[in-house]
């Protein structure tokens, strides 16, 4: 076998599915803008995807704050920072840990449920049953999904990240000794609103990337238990490796000058 | 009428689906007459559910035409296709109900999604179409997951006829189901299709249930209709082919497909 076809080919094979997922991506989002709108679908999915993360989200975020004052306090005592702790938990927790972590989360409970419950209904023919019963299956399962994910994460981070400081706050505090007043003052006193405001922004991104990612594994999952299997995995894979990647580039976004 | 002739209420010309080099249906043609109740036989992989599946709209034929009171319905736009499968309703094999919705909501589906009546609205019809299938008003508050496979399909024929569709479509309607069951959902079939005034197009491979439900029958082999007559003529159509899949002989000219398309 020649090397070269196969490396070609392999190529091709990445080109057309990145525009299936183009293509995929671009009809959401024009059924998420054109009615009829579905605002109970959308409101359950708000519910599931919202209210039903805060656990999750809120306990690592919690556990993050606590590692994160931590290893910073070990760290800076070497040179004698110990007092930029709490500075260094807000901005991490709110630039870059609150939104990832959330993210990450919710690509692997939401992306995997979404995509198990979208594939069962490809397997099962309740995706055709939707087309012959006039209902578009992209306004009816995919967009109330999608907008599920952007509105809900950026409420879901904020909350995040309000418990992440809080897990910093209580190891500075009663761990290592500082001050609670002090503490809170240098929490706040180095705060900006990008900062916060980049977060939310990320969010928004990592809740339609994890959204989109189940339902396009989803809809396009194989025959059988395999391929509503191989669907759930590659949903959780790709929404936590595109949520690294974008991360990367809303971050140079916002802050490479 | 057109020329004296009655114009069929769906008509289905040189119809060609090719996945790769498999050629399932080549240059298929079939006329249903208004009311009238077509059953198309086939051994299992010979293009019986991609046939339906171009009618529907799930799959775009390769080339010919369908034609719904004469008017094409392949090559429309999606909303001007939306618009006439709204006269379709399709009985998939395995009922196909939303796990997600309760019985009631699952029967209402269409009329609330597709023809815009309010929930208020679309429950007393639903009731009465679960009372045509048998049902009683109590199975509405059950899901899908809680019902028997003879009962899931009862509401998806509820579900089917709800809407009350020009064209009733059954794929499979007995597949999984006990003989006794089967021909409960026979006469159900048969039943419903008169009260609605509906044509019909079912596709089977059950031959009992094929001639309690046709009036007509047609047999598809290698993509073509290769015979079609009244439904009491099928036991003796002279038709090799027919003989051999009506009577279940091993020996015989079909050469059966083992790959699903």
């Amino acid at each position: 076998m020649n090397p070269l076809a196969t490396i070609g080919r392999a190529f091709l094979n990445f080109l057309a599915a990145v525009g299936r997922l183009v293509i995929f991506a671009g009809v959401s989002i024009s059924h998420c803008v054109r009615p009829p709108f579905y605002p109970r679908i959308l409101i359950k999915q708000i519910i599931e995807i919202g209210y039903y993360s805060l656990p999750v989200v809120g306990l690592t975020t919690l556990f993050s704050g606590m590692v994160l004052a931590l290893q910073s306090y070990t760290g800076f005592a070497r040179f004698s920072a110990e007092g930029a702790v709490a500075t260094v938990v807000v901005l991490s927790i709110t630039r870059e840990l609150g939104p990832v972590l959330a993210g990450l989360m919710v690509a692997g409970r939401i992306g995997a449920s979404m995509a198990a419950e979208i594939g069962t209904m490809r397997v099962t023919e309740q995706i055709d049953a939707l087309t012959t019963l006039s209902t578009n299956p992209y306004k009816y399962l995919v967009a109330p999904r999608i907008l599920a994910g952007i509105i809900s994460l950026p409420f879901l981070v904020l909350i995040g990240d309000i418990i992440g400081v809080f897990g910093g706050y209580i190891v500075g505090v009663y761990k290592l000794g500082f001050n609670a007043g002090t503490y809170l003052q240098r929490t706040i006193e180095f705060l900006e609103p990008i900062d916060v405001i980049s977060g939310l922004v990320k969010a928004a991104v990592f809740g339609f990337l994890v959204a989109l990612m189940g339902c396009y594994h989803g809809y396009r999952s194989g025959r059988g238990a395999q391929g509503v299997g191989a669907a759930t995995t590659n949903a959780v894979v790709s929404a936590s490796i595109l949520i690294l990647v974008a991360n990367y580039g809303i971050t140079t976004l916002f802050f490479s000058h | 009428m057109n020329d004296g002739v009655l114009q069929p209420k769906l008509s289905i010309r040189d119809l060609n689906k090719a996945f790769g080099s498999n050629h399932v249906l080549r240059d298929l043609n079939l006329e249903l007459a208004p009311g009238e109740s077509v059953v198309v036989i086939g051994g299992s992989g010979t293009g019986k559910s991609v046939l339906i599946k171009c009618l529907v709209g799930l799959m775009e034929p390769d080339s010919g035409t369908i034609a719904l009171d004469g008017e094409p319905i392949t090559g429309l736009s999606p909303s001007e296709r939306e618009a006439k499968m709204a006269r379709f309703g399709l009985l998939f094999q395995n009922g196909a109900l939303f796990d997600s919705l309760s019985v009631l909501d699952n029967v209402a589906f269409g009329m609330v999604s597709a023809q815009g009546r309010s929930a208020a609205e679309a429950k007393p019809v639903a009731l009465e179409k679960l009372a045509m299938v048998g049902l009683d008003e109590s199975v509405g508050a059950m899901y899908p997951a809680e019902i028997s496979g003879g009962m899931r399909k009862r509401v998806a024929l509820a579900r089917t006829i709800a809407t009350e569709p020009d064209i009733l479509l059954f794929d499979e309607p007995t597949t999984g189901l006990d003989p006794v069951m089967g021909d409960v959902i026979d006469q159900l079939i048969v039943k419903c299709v008169k009260e609605l005034g509906a044509t019909a197009l079912t596709i089977t491979h059950d031959m009992e249930s094929a001639k309690r439900i046709g009036d007509r029958i047609a047999m598809l082999y290698d993509g073509r209709i290769i015979w079609a007559g009244a439904a009491e003529t099928v036991d003796a159509s002279g038709h090799d082919h027919v003989d051999q899949f009506v009577h279940g002989r091993v020996d015989g000219p079909i050469a059966f497909a083992t790959r699903r398309h």
